[in-house]
């Protein structure tokens, strides 16, 4: 959903339009009730919202605007202890803001935004890193 | 849980893991795709004649369209072509009591190693209930019996050495889980030689089933020696030696195999390095780095949640693409899992080692599938599942540890929790048999069966039939569905999708909406109505 998988809500009440086109379709010759119970609104708009916000941790997408090299140093300032919290609130906030988009930004922008940052916390989680094996020294 | 509830639920959750994937197998998924019709032939080949397709007697690895494929799913299916006769149904048999029985294998050995029977039995419905699993173990695929196999070769294996352990050290951790073990058993466990050739030599078998599992088998058995090593006394050394040694002899021709331009076929043929463009000029677009990067974002697309979640990897013979290779409501439930796991690695005894191994395991499952391309890739990832059930089961015993203290919230939790999973499972039913075959029958080779047919029944009447190159591969679908090679004499394959010239009296099959100088006899249309090809009289 959405540009390169920058994903936007508007993106969500297109996608969902056209799944359930799509599924009634595929549906042809089942009863309506069953049709109905499997393909309705409430539930193909909560499945494709998560979607669309989950979309922003996506490895696979992630991983083309950043190096992979940086996995580990991700994975630590996800894992270890200092500042966690923020971190991690942070990190699920990210992509609300994408989207909703409230700066209007366009698509080249909102790739810097999301690449940097990524690379802002996997240089705490280097740094995170670094100060764990000074201390174990 | 008392005795005779565990049975009763294990035998339950069996029963529902075959139903599952025996219901209606031969007609869905919709036809034999091209992998299969070669193992079903192949295995007919066998069963009539001795030899594969080449004409080589009882090959160690089948030649094929050049593949390599390893021979012992092709001789298990026919071993079933022996019993249902030459039918989808057949090719797809020992797929399906592969899947039913690796649940069965995580029944039975979870407990042994420490994992509560509560947890195992959540953990077993899961895998029954998986759309991931349940996918793969109804088609023709060797990696559902490379899974099985490699997990009851592991599971055993680490079985064995915990147990094995409690006479020599009463007091150390592993003994602790280990007298667990004896405790529900209800009786002293001895494991001698002979106990360790069984894991031994499913762990071998494992090698000859799927070309992952070369890699993946391995390194687990690695991963164990090393998480297992206190328990890894001399005494329990020395009863490694016999099965070591009848093992090293069946590896003879896995390792000749492997090591050979034919082994390594598969791997060259799709491997990553062929996407790395390396850039002189430019100091870290050298081939190393390149091609380690290239590597790393192979394995960690194997991890993302749309793929896992919502989409499958995209292959529409890997997956109903409409919902993901696991439940949405198993990923908050795996992430619990998974925290949990970490929080407590530090723990000592058995059940901080079999999470460890569950760890691990599910940190090597993706590294062939790295290795290759494309990716992410459900097929060549699928011992991921283990772990990952393992993970939402624990997932979902914390969560219901957490709320049997409230009588009502429990009650609440459960019915909801029943509702959801009962809702995907149905929604999820719906999509295999409604949807998929409509969308995915070309993936699925669909009607080629119809056109082999067709031109069986039209051929005598030609000088010749000239097949088109877009029917990848059609001379295997002849001989599969034509019964007979022999009956390919005035077939001509071309290397081309249009002949060079045409000549009068040919019966020509042609892509579908093409043109051709003559009359057009038909157009033949899988099941989904979908045109296929058309078939021109010259």
């Amino acid at each position: 959903m959405g540009d390169l998988g920058f994903c936007h809500y508007s993106d969500i009440a297109g996608a969902v339009a056209r799944q359930l086109l799509s599924d009634t379709t595929a549906d042809g010759g089942i009863p309506l009730l069953l049709t109905r119970a499997l393909h309705n609104k409430v539930i193909t708009y909560f499945i494709l919202s998560l979607r669309c916000y989950l979309g922003y941790f996506d490895t696979e997408m992630l991983f083309n605007f950043i190096s992979p090299f940086l996995a580990p140093f991700l994975l630590t300032c996800v894992l270890l202890h200092h500042y966690r919290k923020g971190l991690l609130v942070l990190l699920f906030v990210m992509p609300l803001f994408f989207i909703g988009n409230p700066l209007h930004l366009g698509l080249g922008s909102r790739i810097s935004v999301y690449t940097w940052f990524f690379v802002l916390i996997a240089i705490v989680g280097c740094i995170k890193l670094i100060r764990r094996l000074l201390d174990t020294l | 849980m008392r005795n005779y509830k565990w049975r009763y639920f294990s035998v339950l959750c069996i029963g529902l893991a075959f139903i599952l994937r025996i219901f209606r197998v031969g007609e869905y998924p919709v036809s034999l795709y091209i992998d299969e019709v070669a193992i079903g032939y192949n295995a007919h080949s066998i069963v009539e004649t001795g030899r594969d397709e080449w004409g080589i007697p009882f090959p160690t690895y089948f030649r094929s369209f050049d593949d390599y494929k390893l021979p012992l799913y092709i001789y298990l299916v026919a071993a079933s072509e022996l019993v249902v006769g030459k039918t989808p149904l057949a090719v797809r048999l020992p797929s399906v009591l592969a899947g039913t029985a690796t649940v069965l294998v995580v029944l039975m050995l979870f407990p042994s190693l420490g994992v509560k029977k509560k947890t195992t039995l959540i953990a077993g419905l899961l895998l029954a209930t998986l759309p991931w699993h349940i996918h793969f173990s109804r088609g023709g695929f060797e990696a559902t019996l490379g899974l099985f196999l490699t997990t009851w070769g592991i599971l055993l294996l680490v079985k064995h050495v915990v147990e094995s352990v409690i006479p020599a050290k009463a007091t150390s951790d592993v003994a602790k889980a280990g007298i667990q073990v004896i405790k529900m058993n209800g009786s002293r466990i001895k494991c001698g030689m002979t106990e360790y050739l069984l894991p031994f030599l499913l762990l071998v078998l494992s090698l000859y089933s799927y070309h992952s599992q070369r890699i993946i088998t391995p390194l687990l058995v690695l991963v164990v020696l090393i998480i297992y090593r206190r328990s890894l006394t001399r005494q329990v050394l020395r009863r490694f030696l016999l099965p070591s040694f009848l093992c090293f002899i069946l590896l003879i021709p896995y390792l000749l195999y492997t090591f050979s331009p034919q082994g390594l076929a598969r791997a060259s043929s799709e491997t990553f390095l062929a996407d790395v463009r390396v850039r002189p000029d430019n100091l870290f677009s050298q081939k190393p780095i390149l091609a380690a990067e290239h590597f790393l974002r192979g394995y960690v697309s194997n991890f993302s949640p749309i793929t896992l979640f919502f989409t499958g990897d995209g292959n529409g013979r890997h997956g109903v693409r409409e919902i993901g290779q696991l439940y949405l409501w198993q990923l908050p439930l795996l992430l619990l899992g998974v925290i949990h796991t970490l929080r407590h690695s530090r723990e000592g005894g058995n059940p901080r080692n079999f999470n460890l191994l569950m760890l691990f395991w599910l940190l090597i499952a993706p590294l062939p599938a790295a290795l290759v391309r494309p990716n992410p890739h459900a097929l060549r990832t699928l011992p991921m599942l283990i772990p990952i059930i393992y993970f939402i089961a624990l997932g979902l015993s914390r969560i219901t540890f957490y709320v049997s203290r409230i009588t009502y919230v429990k009650t609440l939790v459960f019915c909801f929790m029943l509702f959801v999973i009962c809702y995907m499972l149905l929604s999820y039913l719906h999509i295999y048999y409604v949807h998929y075959p409509r969308r995915t029958e070309p993936d699925w080779n669909g009607g080629q069966k119809e056109t082999v047919e067709y031109i069986l029944s039209k051929k005598k009447d030609y000088k010749e039939v000239w097949i088109t190159r877009d029917f990848v591969e059609g001379y295997i679908f002849f001989a599969y569905y034509g019964d007979i090679l022999a009956q390919l004499e005035n077939i001509v394959f071309l290397p081309t999708k249009y002949p060079l010239s045409y000549e009068k009296g040919i019966l020509f099959l042609a892509p579908s909406g093409s043109f051709a100088p003559g009359k057009l006899l038909t157009t033949i249309h899988d099941k989904s109505n979908n045109p296929i090809f058309d078939l021109w009289e010259l």
